[in-house]
C-alpha cells in the first residue's frame, strides 16, 4: 500500500460526492473553513486537495465567492445531421411517396400547437441508398391556404429548406430527438422489410424567432443500414 | 442607445435576407459597394461579413465574393451523460469484473502495455427492475488491483483514471436485436429491439483506452438535442 499525500483525505470525499451528484453542476461546495472542521486538515492542504479537483476540471474557483461544480466532461456531443445526406458515402435519392391534407392526431396537434380544426399537410418520402431503401421520411407542416406546397419543390430539399420563402434560414431553429422503435406495416410495405425489426427514428421540431412550432419531421431509419454517430467537443 | 455600425450592417443585411431581398446563393455587393452604401470603413464591412459568416449566414469565396448561404447548419449538440441519461434508473449494480486475455479480439487490436484488458460488466435498475446492461471495456490503463481489493473500489480507480486521461470521446446510438447473452438478463426475446448506446474513449494520442456499451430497452433512452 503506498502512502498517500494528506490531501487525498479530502479528495477523496469529494470526488465520491461529485461522482454521485450530491452536489450538482453550477452547485457551490462547502467553504474552506468547513472543510477543514470536516476534515480536521489544515487550510493549505484542505487548498492543495481543491487544486488536485480544479486541475482535473471538476470544479471552479470564483474569487472571494468559493468553489463552485463544472459541467460534466463528455457530455456534450456534436452531431450533424441532416436527412438529405444521412449517409456519407454512398449517393442518396428521395423519392416522395405522397402529400396529402388531413386531421391531425391530438398528439400532433399538441406538438405543433394548433388551433383546432387546422389542418396538416403530410408529406412520405423514401430515401434510399443506391438501390436500398433504408429510411421512411415524414413531414408535418400546419396546412396554409396562402403559400401551398408544390409537390416538385420537395424533391432533394432539407426540412429547413421547405420554410425559405417564408422564413430565412437562420431564423430556424430546431430540435432533435433520437430513439429507437420497430418497423410498423407501413414500413413493412414501403421499405420491404419484416415486421418488428430495429429502427433508428430521428424526430425533428422546427422553432420560429419566437420558439413556436412550424413543423414537425420524422424519419425513421433501419437498424441494419444506419447509425447516429457524435463527438464531444 | 446607439447601435455600433457593424451590428447596424449586420442586421441589416440580416433583414434584405428575411425580406429575400438577398436569396439564398445570392452574391452580396462588392466590398467597396457595401462600404459606400453604410458610410462605413473597410475594417467595419469587414467584422460584420466575418460575423454573418461565423453565424452561417454568409460565406465567402476567396477573390470572388460574399454569398448568402443555401444551407442551414446540419450541426446540432447532443446531450449524454453516460449512464444517467437512462431514463428512470435509480440503482446500479456491478455484475463482475473480468480481466481479457489478449487472445480477445479488441485487445489485439488495442495492445495494452500490462498486456491485459478489463471488462466491467453492470446492471442498469429502475424499481427492481434491470432495464440496461452496461459492458465497459478498459485498455491501456496502468490500474493494478491491489489484493483483497473488492471490484467496485477497482472499478472506481479505473474510472478515476479513465476520466482524467480521456481528451475525447465518440458515441454511437443505434437499433439492434437483442444479443442472445442478453435475452435473459433483460428478459425479452432476440425479436425485441434494443438501443445501444457506445462510448469510444480516447486519450491526447488519439488511442482508445476505453469503449463503454449500454444496451438497454428501448423505452428507456433516447438523445436531445437542438441546432447550433
Amino acid at each position: 500500500m503506498t502512502i498517500k499525500n494528506p490531501y487525498y483525505r479530502i479528495v477523496d470525499p469529494l470526488r465520491e460526492t461529485l461522482d454521485s451528484n450530491k452536489i450538482k453542476e453550477g452547485e457551490s461546495l462547502p467553504s474552506e473553513k468547513n472543510l477543514m472542521e470536516q476534515t480536521g486538515l489544515g487550510r493549505s492542504t484542505v487548498r492543495k486537495g481543491l487544486q488536485v479537483l480544479i486541475h482535473e476540471g471538476l470544479i471552479y474557483p470564483i474569487q472571494g465567492k468559493g468553489y463552485y461544480v463544472n459541467p460534466r466532461k463528455n457530455s456534450e456531443f456534436r452531431l450533424f445531421f441532416n436527412e438529405t445526406g444521412a449517409i456519407e458515402t454512398s449517393a442518396e435519392k428521395i423519392d416522395i411517396i405522397n402529400v396529402d391534407i388531413v386531421k391531425p392526431s391530438e398528439q400532433l396537434s399538441k406538438d405543433l400547437q394548433l388551433t383546432p380544426n387546422r389542418k396538416v399537410v403530410i408529406i412520405k418520402r423514401l430515401i434510399k441508398s443506391g438501390e436500398t431503401r433504408i429510411a421512411l421520411d415524414y413531414k408535418y407542416i400546419p396546412f396554409s391556404a396562402k403559400s401551398p406546397i408544390v409537390e416538385k419543390e420537395l424533391y432533394n430539399v432539407t426540412f429547413p429548406q421547405m420554410f425559405t420563402k417564408e422564413k430565412a434560414l437562420f431564423d430556424i431553429k430546431r430540435k432533435i430527438k433520437i430513439y429507437v422503435s420497430k418497423t410498423d406495416e407501413e414500413m413493412v410495405k414501403t421499405l420491404r422489410t419484416k415486421i418488428g425489426c430495429p429502427v433508428v427514428c430521428i424526430e425533428q421540431i422546427l422553432l420560429d424567432e419566437d420558439q413556436s412550432p412550424i413543423g414537425m419531421g420524422v424519419t425513421k431509419f433501419l437498424g441494419e443500414h444506419f447509425k447516429v454517430k457524435a463527438v464531444s467537443d | 442607445m446607439s447601435i455600433l455600425l457593424y451590428k447596424k450592417i449586420e442586421n441589416d443585411i440580416k433583414e434584405k435576407i428575411r425580406n429575400n431581398l438577398y436569396k439564398p446563393g445570392d452574391k452580396l455587393p462588392s466590398e467597396i459597394d457595401l462600404m459606400v452604401y453604410y458610410q462605413a470603413s473597410k475594417m467595419t464591412v469587414r467584422r460584420s461579413i466575418s460575423n454573418l459568416e461565423r453565424e452561417g449566414i454568409l460565406y465567402s469565396i476567396e477573390r470572388v465574393g460574399n454569398y448568402v448561404a443555401t444551407n442551414e447548419s446540419d450541426e446540432y449538440r447532443l446531450t449524454f451523460d453516460g449512464l444517467e441519461d437512462i431514463k428512470g434508473v435509480d440503482e446500479i449494480k456491478l455484475h463482475r469484473v473480468e480481466r481479457l486475455d489478449t487472445e480477445e479480439e479488441d485487445a489485439m487490436r488495442h495492445k495494452t502495455s500490462s498486456g491485459y484488458s478489463i471488462l466491467v460488466r453492470r446492471y442498469l435498475l429502475s424499481e427492481g427492475k434491470v432495464v440496461a446492461y452496461n459492458k465497459k471495456y478498459f485498455f491501456n490503463l496502468e490500474v493494478q488491483a491491489s489484493r483483497n481489493e473488492e471490484d467496485h473500489q477497482f472499478y472506481k480507480k479505473l474510472n478515476r483514471q479513465l476520466s482524467s486521461r480521456a481528451l475525447k470521446t465518440e458515441l454511437i446510438f443505434e437499433a439492434i436485436h437483442c444479443p442472445m447473452d442478453l435475452q435473459l438478463i433483460l428478459k425479452i426475446d432476440g425479436q425485441e429491439p434494443l438501443a445501444r448506446v457506445t462510448l469510444l474513449y480516447y486519450d491526447r494520442d488519439d488511442h482508445l483506452i476505453a469503449r463503454s456499451q449500454t444496451y438497454a430497452l428501448k423505452e428507456y433512452v433516447e438523445l436531445n438535442g437542438y441546432s447550433v
